[in-house]
């Protein structure tokens, strides 16, 4: 079972309360998000996923790629999955 | 004529060398092809000077940045000032020619100058000749005067403006603001700024060397004037409706105000695109040290919105204690931040807020001037530089206490700072590894590392300016995913995002208001606001070719001084050194994957329009 990170940024952080959490997965984004839940709260599932898919209004990042161009995602040991709201600059 | 509303009307023209002044109408033809801000400015740059000049026998390659020959003109457009207005708190600076790049000058700032200097009683003011003596213009309500600054030269951009600020507040003056420049520009440093509201910066290209040049060491404004509008009751709809709007979308309404834009200094590092150490890495490990929510958990005091903005991305921020103490300060932004902090492998925040509190009390571009000391740290650990030219200082990476030391140096032109004052490319051709310079064009490029981004790499290459991100921030869509998104490291598209963002910029800097609304607001947006503050009829193609116009007009001027394709390049670190570690280690840009279908696009040979281009666009050439 692969352990991952999960992080938070920005206003995350505020909402649940940890910048980070670690968690053993099946090596799929929803279990492992799911896993994360159990630690920051039921409503982290609904942070990440809408109708069963990643939400495009936040940014997701495995190893610093966005998801949407990943395809299946399969996590593996020691993988960052890294979570942004929609953010700005310059 | 029928004058456009919106605009005050007036253009001032100001000769320091035989202290002449006078006004022209805002020519309602120009402002139909051209707007107003960067647009016009370019107009009036081209048309006006170097066609002239050129008529005249002056080769514009001859045109000394820092001669009077320069043009110096500070624009505002129909949208700058208008209360209810898209954050309308900006405005445009321009010039024949920059001291650091060559080109043409052009910076961007904020805070109240602009809508101020249209209370004042103008659009624009333009800067002829040199005076042989420092001095100040004033201009109130209307009233304008060149005065003695002869006991402002030398003093430092807080003290020069709180005096101004009193001397037309004891005379009865309202809505007050002053741009100045510090004993950078007064040096003639090549990458000093323009600082207005104390901690606002027109910083890029040089303009402040242009300022103090020309002895121009501020421009006060006040005034009560009102703007007029088209159609004040369908703007009061159209406003209320994009306000909400912007209020509703998470980056101008929740991200950019909790953060700032120091907000993406850990997304830019996640994926693996914040330039570490004069770029020679993509990835930052101290990155979360120096980021948005470090500052907002350990410094912030509270947001400062610029005038009339619905967005109020700016920072104020206080270190209390320690070497870095300072007790008020604003910003630092996400590219002074990554400039002094990342690109100088400084991981100290404190140090950084420092160091851009000093640009500002200084004048300095906080871009350039973290980005020529990281070059010169590289230029240090690799042996180019005698000891004995640092007088001392040990310029290696992550010296925090280096970075604060080399900064006000750079200001007073005092050590190894005369070397600093240079810029990167200078620099670094002095002491003999050009490559180490991380410019286009003789620009410092910003925060974002185009081989982790790829369509920012295009955007670096052809910004008219140089080394530039805003130029076309094609970042929004390849990270952010607005309008839509694309994958960072793909190439595909991004010649047609580039050019669509370049153009569509273009429009917004020749409104003049920010480029932040932008992440809401759209080119339909920008035709009803437009239509109902001046009393156009654009449609959203009209926009977007008013766009085209203006940057081909710029990119036609630039041939002149001999830019062509062969400056449309990037450094050999970013097409040649794949990254070492991170999320892109093994990346580089290839730009010939993008630049070829870009210049199809944009027809231009060589980098420069075709004249077929030019006759499509209304510009005659």
């Amino acid at each position: 079972m692969p352990r991952v990170k999960i992080k938070l940024f920005a206003t995350l952080r505020e909402r649940y309360g940890r910048s980070e959490v670690e968690v053993e997965c099946d090596g799929t984004l929803r279990d492992a998000v799911e896993k994360a839940a159990g630690l920051l709260g039921e409503d982290f599932i609904g942070e990440v996923f809408s109708d069963g898919k990643p939400r495009d209004d936040r940014i997701i990042l495995v190893n610093g790629r966005h998801i949407q161009f990943l395809g299946e995602v399969s996590l593996r040991d020691g993988d960052v999955v890294a979570i942004f709201p929609p953010l700005a600059g310059g | 004529m029928a004058q456009y509303k919106g605009y005050v009307g007036k253009i001032l023209y100001v000769n320091l060398t035989d202290k002449s002044i006078r006004e022209e109408p805002i020519d309602p033809k120009v402002a139909e092809k051209y707007i107003g801000g960067k647009g016009y400015a370019l107009y009036l740059l081209y048309y006006k000077y170097l066609k002239e000049y050129m008529k005249k026998g002056i080769s514009p390659k001859d045109i000394n940045p820092l001669g009077p020959e320069n043009v110096l003109i500070f624009a505002t457009g129909p949208i700058t000032g208008v209360a209810g207005a898209p954050s309308p708190g900006r405005y445009h600076v321009m010039a024949l020619r920059s001291p650091l790049t060559g080109s043409i000058a052009s910076a961007n700032s904020g805070g109240e100058f602009g809508p101020f200097l249209k209370f004042a009683g103008y659009d624009m003011v333009v800067i002829e000749g040199a005076s042989e003596k420092p001095v100040y213009l004033e201009i109130v309500d209307g009233h304008v005067e060149i005065k003695d600054a002869s006991d402002l030269w030398g003093k430092n951009v807080f003290d020069t403006t709180r005096i101004l600020k009193k001397r037309v507040a004891e005379k009865g003056g309202k809505n007050i603001s002053v741009a100045c420049i510090g004993p950078a520009g007064e040096n003639q440093v090549l990458i000093s700024a323009i600082v207005n509201d104390e901690h606002r910066a027109a910083g890029r290209t040089g303009v402040g060397a242009i300022m103090g040049s020309k002895k121009l060491k501020a421009i006060v404004v006040s005034g009560t004037r009102q703007i007029e509008l088209a159609d004040p009751e369908a703007f009061r709809q159209l406003s209320k409706s994009l306000v909400e709007r912007m209020r509703k979308n998470p980056v101008t309404g929740e991200g950019l105000p909790k953060y700032g834009t120091a907000v993406l200094v850990n997304i830019i590092n996640q994926i693996g695109a914040f330039p570490y150490k004069n770029w020679q890495g993509a990835y930052n490990p101290d990155g979360e040290k120096i980021s948005g929510e470090t500052l907002a958990e350990k410094y912030l005091i509270k947001r400062r919105p610029c005038w009339g903005c619905q967005i109020g991305c700016g920072r104020v921020v206080s270190v209390k204690f320690g070497p870095y103490q300072i007790l008020y300060s604003e910003g630092p932004e996400y590219e002074s931040i990554w400039a002094l902090g990342s690109d100088t492998g400084v991981a100290d925040l404190e140090a950084i807020i420092k160091a851009n509190h000093l640009c500002d009390e200084l004048g300095l571009d906080t871009i350039s001037m973290g980005s020529t000391i990281a070059a010169a740290m590289e230029l240090y650990e690799k042996g180019y530089i005698p000891e004995e030219d640092l007088q001392g200082i040990d310029l290696k990476f992550s010296n925090p206490a280096a970075l604060v030391e080399a900064v006000w140096r750079t200001a007073y032109k005092s050590g190894f700072g005369k070397m600093l004052a240079l810029g990167s490319k200078r620099l670094t051709e002095v002491y003999g590894a050009p490559e180490l310079s991380m410019s286009v064009k003789g620009l410092e490029m910003p925060a974002y590392d185009p081989r982790g981004i790829k369509g920012i790499g295009l955007e670096y290459a052809t910004a008219n300016r140089g080394g530039c991100h805003v130029t076309g921030y094609s970042v929004s869509a390849e990270v952010l995913g607005i309008p839509q998104k694309m994958d960072p490291l793909s190439y595909e598209g991004k010649a047609a995002l580039v050019k669509a963002f370049q153009d569509f910029t273009s429009v917004v800097n020749s409104a003049v208001n920010c480029l932040f609304v932008t992440f809401e607001v759209n080119a339909k947006d920008y035709a009803d606001l437009f239509n109902t503050i001046a009393g156009f009829n654009f449609t959203e193609d009209d926009i977007m070719k008013i766009g085209e116009r203006i940057y081909n007009l710029e990119r036609w001027m630039m041939h002149f001084y001999g830019f062509s394709a062969k400056d449309d390049t990037l450094p050999k670190r970013l097409l040649t050194e794949p990254v070492p570690e991170g999320p892109t280690k093994g990346q580089v840009v290839e730009l010939d994957k993008m630049l070829p279908e870009y210049y199809k696009l944009r027809g231009w040979v060589d980098g420069v329009p075709t004249l077929e281009k030019l006759k499509e666009l209304g510009i005659e050439p």
